[in-house]
């Protein structure tokens, strides 16, 4: 295993927040930015992006890599992807353990997989040629789900797990996403937790959810809720010190709220 | 019930499914699903696909809002989401980037029957795709005054200028620039316009036809600023201009192994 840095506590940097997170120092100790909205030509993107990375350690997180589709892997993504890598120098790589479109076609959602022995197999060749290509292991996210495939013949941290002990990759263990999806296929989330290999466990995200009455969406829109606060307190004493980060993409909030997130995990981490 | 498909076949139905533009439900009809999706007290199988199918809408609708905002507020929502559905069937996207998923509807919008409601509508998308297209598109380090006259005022035979990569040059229906500041316009003639960034800030004017001849000309080809001089003729047309492209950051300077051929006017 390759050991990664504990990054310390981390918020996903957007758009909102540049002028802020450019203007002078912060309390966070890195940012994970979106892969994709910075495999562009020029412009302000990639200036604020070299700029935030002078002074701040900086993760790489895609939403396409579509890891589990049956298309072949977009060749044309993972050089930009790497393109990126060098001019960003990140900590780490990561993205998610789903797939994001078929036919050719993007339907630029994070999509269930079956986990199914065929799903395993086809997600581990692919991670393995992925990291062959960028030269470096990455790390894949536990998606929300909302629905489940009568074919699956093992649990999601099943699959989660086997896929990063086969493939040697690591885990980006989202504990929203844990208890979005133990509420919707009514699974127990702590049992979740305790399954997943600590070891493989590179960085952990929290964020929020909207509860829409038969499910809870992924809406990354609010605050954290307690419930989730409670998982990451467990997930902590059990997987130890990793890099954790707060995602917030809608209904963005102010710079100090953002940041007085940040400092809740800080210090729910101190104290487990 | 029918077996589980293989992986692909997974993939190929729930596409099919959650793309459809009338809803999951819709698109399955009477077909029984339980032999791919489960079911549970809480949800059917159907509205779990559901769930899936309306962020896929909505998403893709959300994001096109944004990158054409102009033409969303002239339409309104209910057009605007008519629209996205139209185009979605005929442009799904086959991107990795949410960026690219509206390059194409320019294109669309000029055969869709909005066209005859809203006049101009797609070149109003063809300004707005401009201007988002430029915003992040790739740096250059654009001529500045002093070395114009440093440089060009002594070399014009070899003083060769080009467009920097952020600009685009468009030929639009007259009332755009009107709909944009949200104004009614007369139909009248087309017109010349300039998008460009300048440092991180995007602009875009209308421009004479001489201006636009000589900008289209760099923009094909490097041009000397002797030949730019032949192409305007008029001596003091010609220092304004240059004076004004320099201000605006629009043009870079050619290596002078790219001066090129004369272009004609």
């Amino acid at each position: 295993m390759t050991h990664v840095p504990d990054l310390g506590h981390g918020v996903g940097l957007r758009r909102e927040h540049f002028e802020r997170v450019l203007a002078g120092p912060t309390s966070v100790d890195w940012f994970e930015v979106i892969s994709e909205n910075f495999m562009v030509k020029g412009g302000r993107p990639l200036h604020v992006l070299e700029r935030v990375r002078r002074d701040y350690p900086v993760a790489l997180h895609g939403v396409s890599l579509s890891i589990g589709s049956t298309d072949p892997i977009d060749l044309d993504y993972l050089d930009r992807l790497r393109q990126l890598v060098v001019r960003a120098e990140p900590a780490w790589v990561s993205d998610h353990l789903c797939w994001t479109g078929v036919g050719g076609h993007n339907a630029h959602d994070l999509l269930p997989l079956p986990y199914t022995e065929e799903a395993l197999e086809h997600v581990v060749a692919r991670v393995g040629a992925v990291q062959e290509h960028l030269g470096r292991r990455i790390a894949l996210e536990n998606v929300s789900t909302y629905l489940s495939f009568a074919g699956s013949t093992m649990s999601e941290c099943e699959f989660l797990a086997e896929v990063a002990v086969r493939a040697d990759c690591g885990i980006l263990l989202d504990v929203n996403n844990v208890y979005v999806s133990a509420v919707n296929h009514g699974f127990d989330a702590e049992k979740y937790l305790a399954a997943v290999p600590p070891e493989r466990v590179w960085q952990v995200h929290l964020a929020g959810h909207t509860d829409r009455g038969s499910h809870l969406l992924d809406t990354h829109s609010r605050h954290v809720c307690d419930e989730v606060w409670e998982l990451y307190r467990t997930a902590t004493r059990r997987i130890g010190a990793v890099a954790s980060l707060i995602e917030w993409d809608e209904d963005i909030p102010d710079w100090d709220t953002l940041e007085a997130e940040s400092l809740r995990a800080r210090r729910l981490r101190q104290e487990a | 019930m029918r077996d589980f498909p293989d992986l692909r076949g997974v993939q190929s139905l729930f596409w099919r499914l959650v793309s459809a533009p009338e809803g999951a439900a819709k698109a399955l009809g009477s077909d029984d699903l339980s032999f791919l999706v489960r079911s549970d007290l809480r949800l059917g199988g159907v509205e779990r696909l559901d769930i899936y199918a309306d962020m896929y809408f909505y998403r893709l609708r959300d994001s096109l809002a944004d990158d054409f905002p102009k033409v969303a507020a002239r339409i309104g929502a209910a057009h605007f989401h008519n629209l996205v559905t139209d185009y979605l069937l005929a442009h799904p996207s086959r991107h990795f980037s949410l960026r690219e998923l509206g390059r194409a509807l320019p294109g669309f919008l000029r055969s869709h029957p909005l066209e005859r409601s809203f006049p101009a509508l797609a070149d109003l998308a063809r300004l707005e795709w401009a201007r988002f297209d430029v915003f992040d598109d790739a740096d250059a380090v654009p001529l500045v005054r002093q070395r114009l006259l440093a440089e060009g005022a002594s070399a014009p035979e070899t003083f060769a200028l080009g467009l920097i990569p952020s600009a685009r040059l468009l030929r639009l229906d007259a009332r755009v620039l009107a709909h944009w500041k949200g104004d009614a316009a007369e139909p009248g003639e087309s017109t010349g316009v300039r998008v460009w960034r300048k440092g991180f800030d995007v602009y875009h004017r209308s421009m004479a036809a001489d201006e636009e001849a000589c900008l289209q000309a760099m923009a094909s080809r490097s041009v000397t600023l002797a030949q730019l001089g032949d192409m305007l003729g008029d001596a003091p047309l010609f220092a304004s201009l240059l004076e004004l492209w320099a201000r605006d950051g629009l043009l870079v300077v050619k290596a002078r192994s790219e001066a090129p051929d004369v272009p004609g006017r």
